[in-house]
Parts: structure tokens; C-alpha cells; sequence
């Protein structure tokens, strides 16, 4: 029983509690067992306040008035149905006894009036202890009531706290289950992570590799790119429909062809192509030319005796009249030939 | 002289068969009690004697009402006239006034007219000194609480307004003064 309600049933007790609370006691009252058999004994201990009052006679009227209502209300319920057989033989017994104390003498009578007073007296001194005794017995049955409601309550208190505790423990139970999915889940995530980066690894390696040979290859590529542009430049001009083909020979012999200018005249550009020179001896190089009247421009040197080179010339070939290979001394390009081998004009 | 002789059950008994000088012997024994109990919750004798006539007249109607579990036949006539004279009382108040005990005296001249019965008035006369006595012990405000809930019938609510005290200063007056009084009263051997 909690402090609200025990506070509530004293009020009760004494009838000064509103409607709403006597509702509320009654509930709870017809839910507990314990608690009216606690309010009863505080009850008790109520009862004989209205003694602690002071007695006032009523006025005469009072009784008058309250008497002839019950006479009109007798003799009503006499007219209605006339059965008073118990009532008045009881009266008749009380009448015959009245009048037999009436018949004696008055010495008689008050001896017999003090013999029931000492008894009465007698009987009100045993009442008291008797009454005594039970009061006794009341308050003990009422401490262990209370206390048997405390130990209610308390045992309530413990039944939801292990409830509280049970339910706990299965959503302690739930979460642990949880983190050991997720443990596992984590474990076999975490291998497959260390596998893809093992093969992350072999794919960074492998990468590695593939780029340094792409960079080989573009190295190569890059170092490989003059010859090849040049190779592509010479082939379109070989094939180019509009190129004109220069015969070279050895001076003072056209039959004694040893190469070919093969160029477009309106563009700088031309093809070099020798055959049949003879193998170079000791530091000597070929060193070939353009001639345009007494001038004479190197465009490159060879040591081979065959080659084909592309030219470019500082000018359009067209404007160059004709063009030769001289042998020279040296490796270092002269400003004018040595030893002419040969030439061709162009036309 | 009758009520020395049978005892309220046997007057209940009677009064359920509609013997009406049961009734008057229950009158003569009790009327002075209640009109003093009902005087001093309405602070009005008029008012208090048309309480008790009232409560008589109920029981004389509804005897059969009665029944053992209500506890003895005295406290159950006293929890009607007691609420009746509440009620009396509460239709007269618009607000809460508290009773000064040291002025009820001189609100009554007639004092209980001990002609009814010897036994009666013997009893009367010892448990009312010894009620008297047990709730003069109390402290004042605790008996001021008791006095106020149970005579005027106030709720707890009224009686903190009234005296102008917290609500639970108001319930720990009730609960100590409900506990010393049923001590004071198991010691006398009056708590029945």
C-alpha cells in the first residue's frame, strides 16, 4: 500500500474525502483485500468518538413528534395487514414482568436495584480488560497487516524488477546473437577486403608493369617517330603522282646512273635515293648537295653506298638546278665539294 | 428503567417487528448522545434536533437495513445522525468555519438528563470522560484536523485551505492523531 493511498484512507476513515477520492478508495479498496481489513481496524478506533461529545437533552418535542410518527406509521402498517402475533405476545410477557416488579416492596426493590448496579459495574470493569485484550490483539493483527502489505508490495516491487531483469537479460541475449552475426560478417568482409587488396596488389603490380612497358614502348615509339615520319614522308613522295624523277650519274657519264632525285618542284621537299657508290675508305664521308648556279647547299651526309634520305631544302626544289654527291675528307660537312661522284640536273 | 435491561440487539429486534416502545427505549438511550454529536457538527440545535429525529425515524423505516457487518448498533445510529448532520450543516456553510471547542459548551444549556436509565447514563458518563480525556491528549493542531474531518465532515483539501497548512502537514496531523487516539483508547479498553 503506497503513501498516497494511506494517506487517503485516514480521510476516508473519517467520511472527509470528496466524491471523486471515495470512488478512487473504493477501487483500490475492492482490489485489495489487505487494505480494507487495515481500514476496518482504523475504523474502529473511530467509533466511540461521537461519545467524546457532550450529551444535550433533546426538547419534549422532539420525542413527541418522532413517537406519533411512528404511531401513525404502526397503526398504517395495522390496517394493512393485522398480524402482530410475536409483538404482542412478546409485549403481553413484558407487561406480566412489569407488573410483577411493581408488586415489590421497595426495600426489595432497591436491593435488587443495587445488586444490578454492582453487576453492571462488575460486567463494565471485565468488558473493559476483555476489551482491552482484543484492542491489543486488533493492533497487533493490524501491524502484521501491514507489514503482510508492505511484503506485498515489495514482492510486486521484486516481480516487475525481475520482469525488468528478465527482459533485459533477452535483449541482452538478442544483441549478443547480433554481434556474433555481425562478427562473422565482419571476419569474412574483412578476408574478402584482404583479398582484394591481395589482388589489388597484383593488379597495381601488373599496372606497374604494363605502364612501364607502355612508357617502353612510347619511349621507343617517340625514338622511332623521326624515322618513321620521315619513312612516311618518303613514301608519299615516291607515290605521289606529281613527283619528278632526277637520274644521278657520274659526271661526264648520264649511262652510269648511281641514284635519283625523286621530288614534287613546287614543294621543299625531295627524296634522295643512291646506289651503287663505292665503299668508303679511311675517315671519309658523301656529302650531298643542291646546286642552284654557282651555289651550293650540303642537305646531308651518308657513308653508305646505298642509301635513301628526304631532303628538305631551305628553298623549293624547282627553283635548284640541279643536285650531286661529292666524296669528302672528314666526318665535318664542307662548304663546297671535293671530289664530285654524282649528279643530275633537274628539270 | 427497561433499557437497563435489554440490550440493543434485543431492542433492534424489536424495533423490526415494529414495536414502537423498543424504539422509544432506543431513544431514551442514545438521544442525548446523538443531539449533542449532531449540535456540534451544526452548530445549531434546532437544526441538530430535527438531525435526530430524522435518524431515529430511519432506523424505525429501515431496521431492516441493520445487519451485524455494520458493527454495533450504537456506531451504526451514530454514522447516520453524524452524516446527516454533515449534510445539514454543509447546505447552511458557504465556506468552511471551523468549530471553536471552547465556546461549544455555551451553546447548550441542557445537559443529558440522566433519568433515562442508571446503566445507561453510568456507561455514557464513563466512556464520554474517558473520550474526553484520551482526545484532550492529543496535540491541538492534531486534534483540530480530527476535529474538523470528522465533525464538519471538511475534506482534506478543505481543511489545508482552512487552516491554511500544506496538504501533507494536513496528513501527517490525521495520520499521528488517528494513532495516538487508537492508542489512547486500546489503553482504556474504549477502542470497540
Amino acid at each position: 500500500m503506497n503513501e498516497q493511498i494511506r494517506d487517503l484512507l485516514h480521510f476516508y476513515a473519517l467520511g472527509a474525502v470528496t466524491e471523486e477520492e471515495r470512488l478512487q478508495v473504493e477501487r483500490y479498496l475492492a482490489q485489495h483485500p489487505q487494505a480494507q481489513a487495515w481500514l476496518d481496524e482504523l475504523q474502529t478506533s473511530l467509533l466511540d468518538i461521537p461519545q467524546e461529545v457532550t450529551p444535550v437533552t433533546p426538547s419534549p418535542h422532539v420525542k413527541a413528534q418522532l413517537m406519533a410518527r411512528v404511531k401513525a406509521d404502526a397503526q398504517a402498517r395495522a390496517a394493512v395487514a393485522r398480524r402482530t402475533p410475536v409483538a404482542s405476545r412478546q409485549a403481553g410477557f413484558l407487561e406480566r414482568l412489569f407488573a410483577w416488579r411493581l408488586s415489590l416492596t421497595p426495600a426489595m426493590a432497591a436491593l435488587g436495584v443495587a445488586v444490578l448496579l454492582a453487576a453492571g459495574l462488575l460486567s463494565l470493569f471485565e468488558y473493559g480488560q476483555a476489551t482491552t485484550l482484543r484492542q491489543t490483539l486488533a493492533a497487533r493483527e493490524s501491524e502484521i497487516m501491514a507489514l503482510q502489505t508492505d511484503n506485498d508490495d515489495l514482492l510486486d516491487e521484486v516481480a516487475r524488477l525481475n520482469e525488468t531483469v528478465r527482459v533485459q537479460r533477452e535483449q541482452l541475449k538478442e544483441k549478443d546473437v547480433r554481434i556474433a552475426a555481425l562478427t562473422g560478417e565482419n571476419a569474412e568482409l574483412t578476408g574478402q577486403v584482404t583479398n582484394l587488396e591481395e589482388e589489388n596488389g597484383l593488379w597495381q603490380d601488373e599496372l606497374a608493369a604494363v605502364r612501364g612497358e607502355l612508357a617502353a614502348v612510347q619511349s621507343e615509339l617517340e625514338a622511332i617517330k623521326p624515322d618513321w615520319e620521315q619513312d612516311e614522308a618518303i613514301v608519299a613522295i615516291l607515290h605521289s603522282s606529281t613527283a619528278t624523277w632526277t637520274a644521278l650519274s657520274t659526271p661526264g657519264d648520264p649511262s652510269n646512273q648511281l641514284g635519283f632525285l625523286v621530288a614534287d618542284l613546287a614543294s621543299d621537299e625531295a627524296v634522295f635515293i643512291a646506289y651503287r657508290l663505292e665503299p668508303l675508305q679511311g675517315p671519309t664521308t658523301y656529302q650531298l648537295w643542291l646546286i642552284q648556279g654557282d651555289q651550293y647547299t650540303n642537305v646531308g651526309q651518308f657513308e653508305n653506298t646505298g642509301t635513301v634520305q628526304l631532303i628538305k631544302a631551305t628553298a623549293t626544289i624547282g627553283t635548284y638546278g640541279a643536285a650531286g654527291v661529292s666524296l669528302e675528307p672528314g666526318r665535318t660537312p664542307s662548304a663546297t665539294p671535293t671530289d664530285v661522284k654524282m649528279v643530275g640536273f633537274i628539270s | 428503567m427497561q433499557s437497563d435491561i435489554l440490550g440493543d440487539d434485543e431492542l433492534m429486534a424489536r424495533i423490526r417487528a415494529k414495536d414502537s416502545s423498543a424504539l422509544e427505549l432506543l431513544y431514551d438511550r442514545y438521544a442525548a448522545t446523538a443531539l449533542g454529536l449532531a449540535a456540534k457538527i451544526t452548530q445549531d440545535q434546532a437544526t441538530a434536533e430535527e438531525v435526530v429525529q430524522e435518524s431515529f425515524w430511519r432506523i424505525w423505516s429501515n431496521a431492516d437495513s441493520y445487519t451485524t457487518e455494520r458493527g454495533s448498533i450504537a456506531n451504526w445510529f451514530f454514522g447516520i445522525v453524524r452524516y446527516g448532520a454533515i449534510d445539514q450543516w454543509r447546505r447552511r456553510q458557504s465556506r468552511p468555519q471551523p468549530v471553536d471547542s471552547e465556546d461549544e459548551e455555551q451553546l447548550f444549556r441542557n445537559v443529558a438528563d440522566p433519568s433515562p436509565g442508571v446503566a445507561d447514563v453510568v456507561w455514557a458518563n464513563l466512556t464520554h470522560n474517558r473520550l474526553r480525556t484520551a482526545m484532550n491528549r492529543l496535540p491541538r493542531e492534531q486534534y483540530r484536523v480530527l476535529e474538523m474531518a470528522y465533525f464538519q465532515g471538511l475534506t482534506r483539501q478543505e481543511i489545508a485551505r482552512a487552516t491554511g497548512e500544506p496538504l501533507g502537514t494536513v496528513h501527517t496531523r490525521a495520520r499521528l492523531a488517528l494513532q495516538k487516539m487508537r492508542e489512547l483508547l486500546a489503553g482504556q479498553g474504549l477502542d470497540e
